[in-house]
């Protein structure tokens, strides 16, 4: 079901014509805004890099989730779906996989070359990279179980990000430290990163009960 | 004709259910046992739509109980892979064509012949056609499709008519005859008759 | 009693009784705390006079949380009972919550600015103080934006939940990242030098603190409860099945 799931969204999301990966668009063009804020002055960007490659990424990912379920609830495939089968987890799982096909792999693959022009080293940028890999997990459950929240409702992406601020917050924390600690000190498996992956495991086995229910909800 | 596996039968107790906080319905009782169908009347609004959504488990009844029964054991909830929804709108996406929205069901399902749930509906001719370019009547014999492809004892159809020709409420009419003889259960809320043979329910206001 | 508690007839005959003792007791006990804290307890000798806005700070810095404790609380009772006057209790609990934290945060900078030398600092508690104002602002926001009150409050519920779950996290995190990059001292009011005569006040602004959130939640559901029978009476009455046509077997073909 999961896969069967997947591969229909994937088909829809190459026919419908690029939208699915403006997530990258967003993450080159939050990156570039950051770097003329924070000034060219590559020591200065060197410092901020880690901050804005995390923010550019959480916001990216809420973003690209904002219409996850907008056209199975439109046209009721959703209303098929959770009539016909017992369990709406598969579909969770197939739009979660699909956020993260589509949304976060793509910025996680490209961080590297945004974090060069950041003024961090290519070969840290792989390292923040598979750093940023160890919270997307986080970062994803919160994009699906406040996309799930706010579905159909107006300006419901707005009100999406609000939702997932004090999701978000724990996983800025520890994932910019972790960043850091790799940048500034050189260690890739630090206790921040540890954590990181801690909080990813636990939206993942937290988050989607809470989803599910939100699109019950929605289907009353 | 081969019958169901699984002999479902359903039956509702004063049932009524909500909309938006305020009471849409109340008072429904009947029973439908395994070869029985039931057609749902009532002006738009009149809470049809709600009704089925309660009878598949989606929405808690407000009032009164349903309930189901399987080979003997009576359930509250809808026995495990036995239904087949169809709601008001199509659920088709435009992107895909008709034989990839069809087999995405399908594989749900369990079923593998697609093509033939396709003719029969006589959507054959443009199932390889994007969903988009379909018109709504197409659209609509290839969400009824299902139907054909699904091997589930009870069906709950919202308007399945509409939008579709002479030819294609003919259709409708003959698939659902068939499923009940073949011991199966349908509750259909409908503008066209279906006919003799159904248990009727009329939601007045 | 629990009754009174899901019967709104019955639980506006006990708001009614019970509203005025609240608000009493709100009244007295924040003289009677406001009084003692500004007049008769001693100065900190580190801070001066300008402890004394902890008798308004750390109070409203408790009920901040404990309201949304109250929030998540009253959700989880309208999830497993379906009390519709549970999720009136929560809906009614945030604006008052959200006040509160907003009050904490406002005194904690204005305690903050003569003691740290600036309006905001981000220091753990205040940092955490504002992410739970965030909390408020999404749940509020929650029961404004969908146009359903019934959805409206089952997606509140939710909300509510796992926003609750995530508050230990936030701690956790908040504390974490200060004590990375501000090892300077927190302000801990509420450690074991604060002097007995401090405590008195303190204590008798919590009570009084809680009666007002106590008062502010009955007041408001009472509101609701008024504004939900007055759209009970426009709604229209249910469709029923017509007498004639309905259940009438006809087997057969």
């Amino acid at each position: 079901m999961t896969l069967s799931l997947l591969r229909r969204d994937i088909a829809i999301a190459f026919r419908s014509g690029g939208g699915w990966f403006y997530a990258v668009f967003f993450f080159a063009v939050f990156t570039a805004l950051a770097a003329i804020a924070f000034g060219p002055a590559l020591s200065a960007l060197a410092t901020a890099a880690p901050a804005a490659i995390w923010l550019a990424a959480a916001l990216a990912v809420q973003f690209a989730a904002a219409d996850l379920f907008e056209s199975d609830v439109q046209d009721g495939s959703l209303r098929v779906l959770a009539a016909e089968r017992v369990s709406l987890f598969p579909y969770w799982l197939a739009k979660a996989v699909l956020l993260a096909l589509t949304a976060a792999a793509p910025l996680i693959a490209t961080a590297p070359l945004f974090l060069t022009m950041l003024g961090v080293p290519f070969t840290d940028g792989i390292s923040v990279s598979a750093i940023m890999l160890t919270g997307a997990p986080a970062l994803i459950c919160i994009a699906v179980l406040t996309s799930a929240l706010s579905t159909g409702l107006r300006a419901g992406g707005l009100l999406a990000t609000i939702l997932a601020a004090p999701f978000a917050a724990p996983v800025l924390v520890f994932g910019v430290s972790a960043a850091r600690a790799l940048l500034e000190a050189g260690v890739l498996i630090s206790p921040e990163l540890l954590i990181l992956g801690a909080l990813s495991l636990f939206m993942m086995a937290a988050t989607p009960v809470f989803a599910i229910a939100a699109l019950r909800v929605s289907l009353e | 004709m081969e019958q169901y596996r699984r002999a479902i039968s359903f039956r509702a107790d004063n049932a009524g259910c909500d909309r938006a906080g305020a009471a849409i319905v109340r008072g429904v009782s009947f029973e439908l046992a395994p070869g029985n169908g039931l057609q749902l009347f009532g002006p738009n609004g009149s809470g049809k739509s709600s009704l089925l959504s309660m009878f598949a488990g989606l929405i808690r009844p407000a009032d009164g109980r349903v309930s189901w029964r399987c080979d003997g054991r009576e359930f509250a909830a809808p026995v495990e892979d036995s239904i087949v929804f169809v709601g008001h709108e199509a659920a088709i996406k435009p992107a895909l064509s008709a034989s990839e929205n069809l087999s995405f069901w399908a594989r749900s399902y369990g079923a593998a012949n697609t093509e033939h749930a396709l003719e029969r509906l006589g959507a054959a001719s443009f199932m390889q056609l994007r969903a988009g370019k379909l018109s709504a009547g197409q659209r609509r014999r290839v969400d009824l499709a299902r139907l054909a492809a699904a091997q589930r004892e009870v069906w709950l159809l919202d308007e399945p008519t509409a939008a579709l020709d002479k030819d294609g409420v003919h259709i409708v009419r003959t698939l659902i005859n068939e499923h009940l003889a073949r011991g199966g259960i349908a509750i259909v809320a409908t503008h066209d008759d279906l006919g003799a043979g159904f248990q009727r329910l009329e939601l007045a206001r | 009693m629990w009754s009174r508690f899901s019967n709104p007839a019955k639980f506006e005959a006990m708001a009614l009784a019970i509203g005025p003792f609240l608000f009493g007791a709100f009244a007295l006990c924040a003289v009677f705390g406001l009084y003692t804290g500004l007049f008769n307890s001693p100065a900190d000798y580190q801070q001066g006079d300008s402890v004394r806005i902890m008798y308004v700070h750390v109070p409203a810095a408790w009920m901040a949380l404990a309201s949304y404790t109250f929030i998540a609380l009253m959700s989880l009772v309208a999830f497993v009972w379906r009390h519709s006057l549970a999720d009136i209790a929560a809906r009614s609990a945030a604006l008052p919550g959200a006040v509160f934290t907003a009050l904490a945060l406002f005194t904690g900078a204005v305690w903050g600015k003569p003691t740290w030398g600036a309006w905001w600092v981000w220091d753990a508690r205040l940092t955490s103080m504002l992410i739970l104002l965030f909390i408020y602002f999404g749940y509020m926001a929650v029961w404004q934006a969908v146009p359903e009150t019934a959805r409206a409050a089952r997606f509140a519920r939710i909300l509510a939940l796992i926003g609750f779950i995530n508050i230990p996290i936030i701690k956790f995190s908040v504390d974490w990242w200060n004590s990375l990059h501000q090892p300077a001292s927190i302000l801990r009011a509420d450690g074991p030098t604060i002097d007995p005569s401090m405590l008195t006040p303190l204590f008798a602004m919590i009570i009084a603190y809680t009666a007002l959130f106590g008062w502010l939640v009955l007041v408001g559901m009472r509101t609701m409860l008024s504004l939900q029978r007055v759209e009970a009476r426009a709604a229209r009455s249910p469709s029923r099945p017509a007498e004639v046509a309905a259940a009438v077997s006809e087997e057969g073909a």
